[in-house]
């Protein structure tokens, strides 16, 4: 029988090319005159979204796309962006970095969008930052924590507009040491994130005069905390410093709580992201935090943002905007604004009508600047920690701030900074 | 062949009229590297492996390596990434080869799994889940053309294109050759093989090598095009993309199957996540419905339909052998 | 140095562990053994009755629930298995694409009905937070998860070894033609065992829960480890997935306490090392599958 194969498929070459070329046409053209279609009806200001619907960070991932969308349309209803329409374009990175590059090329390549926002994980942020750069298309961060892309990784096309590790540590460690005690237990997660975090935090105990009684590492996949517990009640510590993230932190707490290991010492989780904690409630999201925001602050123009967003979204998962919406808003909003200063969709343009600019409708106390040298958001911090069910007046009233921050405070130095930037000649033009 | 290979030459200048772009089509002929040498493994020798996408991961991180803190420069960082590919291929198949059917799948499920987990374990080395970024793709010197920049899409393309056309022409040679109608003979029945002589052990170990060095060389290339290495295309969700674009195009019955495979594999992931956020579903279900309905693949479809009485039905020859063997056994 | 109270709660850990992933196991080799098939969409049935006893849990109760899901969840199977019956006798490799399209598309229905986000699921109050035991402490959800896990292994025991059907069920994995021939209809013991199976799949997803929290993706790690457990004890062999599912428990809770970061390497380094020295498994029999 292999004999007879072998002719049938020498005799079928050509045919086979027909039929495997008029199969490819047909599934790739079914594309092909949808698109062509919608190319045709003006040209709008396309943005591109990178944003989680599921993996890890899916419920943030979408918190985050509600703050870019309600931006973009407010936008649009005062008559676009000089005076033409805003269009995103959203692609669901899954939390992973290879199908966030793969998507990203896509949507420069094929949809030829004109900017790009988006990632929460700081594995998708940094790579796309790179992509971006290399094509000259301005990137906003909108929600990662990673260190590197404002430092190592930094890039003249890339904008940073969360709070990151070092800020997290650096904010909470003179709150925690002089409200909550001095020796520090710490659980890291072992991968690339948790252990920035972790070494954030270590050089910030020297300045705080904290002693560290113990670490252990929280390996990805770990389902079973009994260790990491039982550790902590031999070591009795005042404060458990825990850098972890994701579906780890969430089973952390669940046996923690379980264990009755949440009053062994005060626990302290310097990134808390609020679309996580909705899913603990407020039992098991015990502990203290930093955030940038929450939907409960007093502050000029926050109510009104709070019930535009509460409108727009109101069947949403979490329809209250949060610290990640808040971002994901921001970041959008003063992108649009950039390209209206500029007056160009131009990147050269863009860029520098956003480096040194300043952000006072940020609803919050202190305005944000947007560092040139870094690209990071230099923003103000909120030490906080999770309601009593007793105090809450819904169910998304879970956070109680505590003491604040102001950014000059809580943004590294310059003399810290890492980043050696390409410059803005040295960027391929992009766009106008 | 020549068809195909026209195709691709002129496909770049096709794609903006379907909607597609460059960059896809250099997916398409990476893919098609990958799940040519795979279908050695899959159409020729009926070997089931399930776990090939950590073949073509790991690749990308040993360029990546190697190009980062090693060697530098562009056609060595590929080379090792074939080789080491390889190695680690020569290492499973030392488990491996010995088995067939399912034992066979499940044991390279797990050791697809474990290069998945090693990839994780071994952070410093790979980056973890941030990927292994910052690659570079240096320019190449071309004789007559001078110094070719491979930045751009386009220039890559045809580099690409360079060893498509080589693996696709080193495949055909091998598959026609005396080695390719022995493991035709062991997807047949390896105890004949056996029997005649053949050292069945020795060849499976020997095309389950030669399938992870395919997977090495589009490995590495993939991980050129995006400038980095990741873990993604390790995961078993990825290892069985690559079983499906055979399948879908015909692995069992044509050597051009993978090929047709990819394209519509990929050119409908694209279309199905443009249409909806829950294109996995469709996906997924599409995978079903190919299984029940089309597991010869479209090219195989086109064959029975055109030459019935040629047609070689690999699920017939399976039940005819499953119950011969059991006729053999019930007797005391 | 770690106390004794650390290595108890380890090794108790372990076993807990174990014993889920002998469940697991034995529900995926129980398909594997009588139709041949590698059925991928075990984990995310595993996470699907996690899921089913969130949704029923407020309306029945606990202990309902614990009944009910994992009867959903073979339901479900029931319906796989007509599509999957159509890839018996084939290549083996069309049976285990079709649950892999399954697994696939399943995940996304549970992304679709209850959202991408985590969910966590609390256990009965008397249940509820650890009890001490001289130095050590305990969670008292681990050892009912233990009981249950131990009574449910028995009653398969039973099922397979002292009832007629169960002595049929073995058979029929190696003799189609002669349970035909005692009379059984092969096709309906077949969907029996398929949504014996996966039922097993989702009670083990429902007593997970508490302990692990629910998310779409669940299942990809769960599967993961009865793979193993299936290399590591033989295929076809109860006995062989009980001590599979419990050394890997064990390997996997003792590894949490020396080297954490290893704790699902080791597994993989447990399943070559005992594919060197017994290429069938600890306890495996010859079967029909390595022809």
């Amino acid at each position: 029988m292999a004999h007879k194969s072998t002719t049938m498929r020498n005799g079928l070459t050509r045919r086979q090319l027909l039929t495997g070329a008029a199969a490819f046409g047909a599934a790739v053209g079914l594309i092909g005159p949808w698109r062509r279609a919608r190319a045709q009806s003006g040209k709008p200001i396309l943005i591109g979204l990178t944003c989680d619907a599921s993996g890890t960070f899916a419920d943030s991932g979408q918190a985050d796309r509600r703050g870019m969308i309600l931006a973009i349309e407010e936008a649009n209803a005062k008559g676009g962006v000089l005076g033409r329409k805003v269009e995103p374009r959203w692609e669901d990175t899954e939390t992973d970095a290879s199908v966030a590059v793969r998507k990203a090329q896509r949507l420069i390549e094929r949809d030829r969008i004109d900017f790009m926002i988006g990632a929460l994980s700081s594995g998708v942020a940094a790579p796309l930052s790179d992509l971006a750069q290399r094509h000259g298309i301005i990137y906003f961060n909108s929600n990662s924590s990673a260190d590197t892309v404002t430092n190592e990784k930094c890039h003249r096309t890339n904008f940073v507009w969360d709070a990151n590790n070092w800020m997290f540590a650096n904010a909470l460690g003179p709150l925690v040491a002089k409200n909550l005690g001095t020796k520090w237990f710490i659980l890291t997660h072992d991968y690339v994130w948790g252990k920035n975090a972790t070494a954030a935090t270590r050089e910030n105990m020297k300045k705080v005069s904290a002693d560290e009684l113990g670490e252990l590492m929280v390996p990805q996949g770990t389902r079973d905390f009994s260790a990491q517990l039982l550790r902590i009640r031999s070591a009795k510590p005042q404060v458990v410093i825990a850098n972890v993230a994701g579906i780890e932190q969430t089973a952390l707490r669940e046996q923690a709580y379980e264990f009755g290991a949440d009053k062994d010492a005060a626990w302290v989780f310097p990134q808390q992201d609020f679309p996580d904690m909705v899913t603990l409630g407020p039992k098991k999201a015990f502990g203290y935090f930093c955030t940038t925001w929450h939907y409960t602050v007093d502050a000029p123009g926050s109510k009104e943002f709070v019930a535009n967003f509460r409108k727009r979204w109101a069947g949403a998962p979490i329809p209250v905007p949060d610290n990640v919406s808040c971002n994901g808003y921001l970041a959008m909003r003063e992108m649009l604004r950039a390209i209206e200063r500029a007056g160009t969709t131009r990147n050269h343009d863009v860029i520098k009508a956003l480096e040194g600019h300043v952000i006072k409708d940020n609803f919050r106390k202190y305005p944000s600047t947007i560092r040139p040298w870094d690209h990071l958001v230099g923003q103000m911090l909120t030490l906080a920690k999770t309601k009593r069910e007793t105090d809450m007046k819904e169910k998304w009233d879970m956070i109680e701030m505590i003491a604040e921050i102001p950014p000059e405070v809580a943004a590294p130095p310059q003399s810290l900074s890492k980043c050696k930037m390409e410059a803005i000649a040295d960027t391929p033009v992009y766009g106008g | 062949m020549l068809g195909v290979f026209a195709l691709f030459l002129v496909l770049p200048a096709l794609l903006p009229w379907i909607g597609g772009y460059t960059y896809l089509g250099t997916e398409v002929m990476i893919w098609a590297i990958f799940a040519l040498g795979y279908n050695l493994l899959l159409g020729y020798t009926g070997l089931p492996a399930f776990g090939h996408g950590a073949f073509f991961g790991m690749a990308g991180y040993f360029l990546a390596v190697s190009q980062k803190w090693w060697t530098g420069g562009l056609w060595l960082p590929l080379l090792i990434g074939v080789l080491g590919t390889a190695l680690c291929g020569a290492f499973v198949a030392l488990f491996v080869a010995r088995r067939r059917g399912i034992y066979f799948s499940l044991l390279t499920i797990a050791f697809g799994v474990m290069f998945w987990f090693l990839v994780f374990v071994l952070d410093t080395w790979t980056g973890g889940e941030d990927g292994l970024t910052g690659l570079l793709r240096p320019a190449i010197a071309v004789p007559g053309l001078g110094a070719v920049a491979l930045r751009d899409n386009l220039p890559f393309y045809y580099f690409v294109y360079g060893f498509f056309v080589l693996s696709t022409v080193l495949l055909w040679r091998i598959v026609h050759s005396p080695f390719g109608q022995v493991i035709g003979a062991i997807k047949q029945s390896e105890t004949r093989a056996r029997a005649v002589g053949y050292d069945t052990t020795l060849y499976k170990g020997a095309v389950f090598t030669l399938s992870c060095a395919f997977a090495g060389l589009a490995g590495g290339l993939y991980s050129l095009a995006r400038f980095g290495a990741f873990a993604e295309p390790m995961s078993l969700q990825q290892s069985g993309n690559v079983v499906l674009m055979c399948l879908i195009g015909g692995g069992f019955a044509s050597f051009y199957g993978p090929i047709l495979g990819v394209a519509v594999f990929l050119a409908l992931r694209d279309f199905f996540s443009t249409v909806t956020d829950h294109w996995m579903l469709l996906y997924g279900l599409l995978f079903m419905a190919i299984i029940l309905f089309l597991p010869e693949g479209i090219l195989g479809l086109v064959q029975r339909v055109r030459r019935p009485a040629d047609f070689h039905d690999t699920g017939t020859a399976e039940a005819a052998r499953a119950a011969e063997t059991t006729a053999h056994r019930s007797k005391p | 140095m770690p106390d004794i109270a650390e290595l108890t709660t380890h090794l108790l850990n372990g076993v807990v562990l174990g014993l889920l992933y002998a469940i697991i196991a034995l529900g995926f080799m129980l398909i594997l053994g009588t139709m041949e098939v590698i059925n991928f969409s075990h984990g995310v049935l595993f996470a699907l009755g996690g899921y089913l006893a969130l949704a029923l849990q407020p309306h029945v109760g606990w202990w309902a629930a614990l009944v009910l899901a994992p009867l959903g969840v073979g339901a479900v199977g029931l319906v796989l298995e007509l599509g999957v019956r159509r890839t018996y006798g084939r290549d083996p490799l069309f049976g285990l694409l079709f649950t892999f399209g399954a697994a696939l598309a399943l995940e996304e229905i549970i992304r679709i009905v209850w959202g991408p986000r985590g969910y966590t699921i609390s256990v009965p109050d008397f249940v509820s937070g650890p009890f001490h035991l001289g130095f050590l402490f305990y969670s008292k959800y681990r050892v009912l998860v233990a009981v249950l896990a131990v009574l449910l292994l028995a009653l398969v025991w039973w099922f397979l070894e002292k009832t007629p059907y169960g002595a049929v069920v073995k058979a029929g994995a190696h003799d189609g033609e002669m349970v035909r021939a005692l009379g059984i209809n092969l096709t309906r013991m077949r969907s029996l065992v398929f949504a014996l199976g996966t039922a097993m799949a989702g009670l083990a997803g429902v007593i997970a829960a508490p302990m692990w929290s629910l998310k779409p993706t669940i299942g990809a790690e769960a599967v993961m480890p009865a793979f193993i457990v299936v290399v590591i004890g033989g295929i076809g062999s109860f006995g062989g997935a009980v001590l599979g599912g419990l050394m890997l428990g064990l390997a996997s809770g003792l590894s949490n306490l020396i080297v954490p970061r290893g704790s699902i390497l080791v597994m993989y380094v447990l399943m070559t090392v005992v594919l060197l020295l017994r290429p069938r498994g600890l306890m495996g029999q010859k079967s029909m599958l390595e022809l």
